[in-house]
């Protein structure tokens, strides 16, 4: 991968949020390390899927990609720009070439406006299409599959298939390059899934887009995804292609989470072996010391309880955090 | 073998009234429940799967919903034409039910072991030395520690797979025959998934509790059950042991759940096969197959006439016209 090729890069990135909300003393109070240090590079025209438990930080890490939230720290270079110093209105362009879409889309839709109004707003917005905005908005809705006279619908008219199509057509309508997918496919029926992994497959061939694609769901990220970077209690755990790390995960958590994944076929399931981590996610408040996964590890020692495990490299383009490999 | 089935559903229908008009939730469903099984009913959303379930459990709010016609027998006895008083009685004792969300289900004001204590109090009569004694009992064969001294925590206190681990032994405080699991592991990060799994099949097994098995996760029903419903619109349209239901798929709609749904072992370039189009509106009468308008393995015959349910082999049938043959794997189921 050559610099050219890098389209985003997010290096040291760090996001604590302050507990105890208003009442609590400055200075004094602990904080969430929702994310601690995150590091990867997505590749243009690629898709990089950002994996884990709830509450290992990966939505949190999309959020401080666009600025969303202000308590971050590090750097994320976009094409060769660093976002963290822009103000508000040099990071305006940014957001047009970032797109971002989430898992509800119904609640990412005004209620009020009608589908065609809503496509036209970021058009807008950043003042583009001037004269062709409502063609752009058919143009829009036929890319994303659905007929034109849905820009006189309204949110509440749709499906849950067809609002996720709106809230990524509403994404494309500005021309960005990436797209931050925020579980797109969570909430959705498997046969409504399959059209939305499909769509953005072929969405990203035909426009070079770049996703970064957030989700638990390992076998959709399987699917849609070139590179995967796994995080756990807001550290990598893991950075592979699809290819190493499907075929050959090397960090204990990946390893357990991989085999915890359902298979649907009775057969395989009967027979594969399956690590069952004992406990539960240990608060990301007060998180253990050393390796944070080290309290369900179940080849933990010692060491790991002292050793925070830097990322390493073990094969070409496979890097993993942990001291026993 | 002559067994008798545990629980038994033979053509249930519960229909619900809306402005829209009369909606058939439910459609001649029917099945049955052998002790120590697991019985997967599979399906998307608004496909049925729910409110089988709530009608076994006598919890459809009437109106606007009606259970109108149908038998339902626990162990041989009428559990559909009872009052509310006998009805209460059975639930929670002889079939208990978890849902997705434990925190819903769990009172955020009462300790856990007051809610424990309840059921247990409520339906064996023991004093309140005995239940708690049988509640620390639950709450250790649940794989919760430190039981004792986590009665006196509140739902809040617990992470959402201990709440799933306290509903589920609220469930079993009774010995129920049957356990009713609707989306139990849905909202759970599935190492945790994978816990509460090994949990019921485990506790499945020792007890010889009879498990009904709601879900739309087709990974999770393979791993968990032995006998699986597929349901659409309403109506079980294929149902089989779960290998026949995996392998040998005999229905339209079994095979586009199975094409759409991605796999962690998948080739590379695999390219998902979507179901098109939407499931049907429930209102009205339907005289052919409902799955027919997005079914692309349809024949003449699935448009001339509704599909009849026929058996494909002992102990799996569906409601299709069409011969999927062609499309099982090899070897045997």
């Amino acid at each position: 991968m050559t610099r050219q090729d890098i389209l985003l890069e997010v290096s040291d990135l760090k996001v604590h949020f302050p507990v105890g909300g208003m009442w609590s003393k400055p200075g004094a109070a602990k904080s969430v390390r929702a994310v601690d240090g995150v590091n990867f590079a997505v590749e243009r025209g690629s898709a990089l899927g950002l994996v884990g438990e709830s509450g290992c930080g990966k939505t949190t890490t999309g959020m401080a990609i666009l600025r969303l939230l202000d308590t971050s720290t590090g750097l994320v270079t976009f094409d060769g720009q660093e976002l963290s110093t822009l103000d508000a209105a040099a990071l305006r362009p940014y957001r047009r070439r970032i797109q971002i879409i989430f898992q509800d889309a119904y609640a990412s839709l005004n209620p009020r406006m009608s589908i065609g109004d809503g496509l036209a707003e970021p058009l807008v917005i950043h003042n583009l299409f001037h004269s062709r905005r409502q063609e752009r908005v058919r143009q829009l809705l036929d890319m994303v599959g659905l007929p034109g006279h849905f820009t006189h619908r309204y949110p509440h008219e749709l499906s849950g298939g067809q609002l996720q199509r709106v809230t990524i057509a509403r994404a494309l309508a500005v021309e960005p390059e990436l797209i931050i997918c925020d579980e797109p496919v969570s909430a959705l029926d498997v046969s409504i899934q399959a059209q939305i992994i499909n769509l953005l497959k072929d969405l990203q061939r035909d426009l070079g887009l770049t996703y970064l694609f957030i989700s638990h769901d390992l076998s959709v990220v399987r699917n849609l995804c070139d590179q995967v970077v796994v995080m756990y209690l807001g550290r990598v755990t893991e950075i592979a292609s699809r290819r190493q790390l499907y075929g050959g995960a090397v960090h204990p958590y990946t390893k357990a989470l991989m085999s915890a994944v359902p298979i649907p076929d009775p057969d395989v399931e009967a027979t594969r072996e399956r690590v069952i981590l004992t406990g539960d996610l240990p608060s990301p408040s007060d998180p253990p010391s050393g390796c944070r996964f080290r309290t369900r590890c179940p080849i933990a020692i010692d060491e790991c309880a002292e050793i925070v495990p830097e990322v390493q490299e073990v094969a070409d383009g496979h890097w993993a955090a942990c001291i026993r490999i | 073998m002559n067994v008798q089935p545990v629980l038994s559903v033979r053509g249930l229908d519960t229909r619900f009234a809306t402005g829209d008009g009369v909606v058939h939730a439910v459609d001649h469903v029917s099945f049955d429940l052998m002790a120590g099984e697991v019985l997967g009913i599979v399906g998307e959303s608004g496909s049925g799967k729910s409110v089988t379930a709530l009608s076994v459990m006598k919890l459809v709010v009437c109106p606007p919903g009606q259970v109108s016609a149908g038998e339902i027998t626990l162990d041989g006895e009428d559990i559909l034409h009872i009052d509310e008083a006998q009805a209460r009685r059975i639930r929670g004792s002889r079939i208990a039910m978890i849902f997705q969300d434990p925190m819903k289900s769990l009172n955020p004001v009462l300790t856990i072991g007051r809610q424990l204590t309840e059921v247990i109090a409520e339906h064996l009569g023991l004093d309140s030395q005995a239940s708690r004694q049988r509640a620390i009992e639950l709450l250790s064969a649940v794989g919760i520690p430190r039981a004792e001294t986590r009665l006196g925590d509140y739902p809040h206190q617990f992470s959402g797979g201990m709440r799933q681990r306290v509903m589920i032994a609220i469930a079993l405080s009774c010995d129920p025959r049957v356990l009713i699991a609707d989306e139990a592991t849905t909202a759970l990060d599935v190492t945790i998934q994978a816990q509460i799994i090994d949990l019921v099949k485990r506790l499945a097994d020792e007890r010889d509790t009879a498990v009904i098995w709601i879900s739309h996760d087709l990974g999770v029903v393979a791993g968990i059950c032995d006998r699986v419903a597929v349901m659409y619109a309403g109506r079980i349209v294929e149902m089989g042991t779960v290998r026949d239901l995996f392998h040998r798929p005999s229905h339209g709609y079994t095979l586009g759940l199975l094409a759409s749904t991605p796999r962690l072992d998948d080739a590379e370039d695999r390219r998902l096969q979507p179901i098109d189009g939407m499931p049907p509106n429930l209102t009205g009468p339907m005289s052919l197959c409902p799955f027919l308008p997005r079914c692309v393995h349809a024949i003449d015959t699935c448009h001339e006439k509704p599909p009849e349910w026929r058996q494909v082999a002992d102990g799996h049938g569906t409601r299709c016209w069409a011969d999927l043959g062609r499309y099982w794997r090899d070897g045997d189921p």
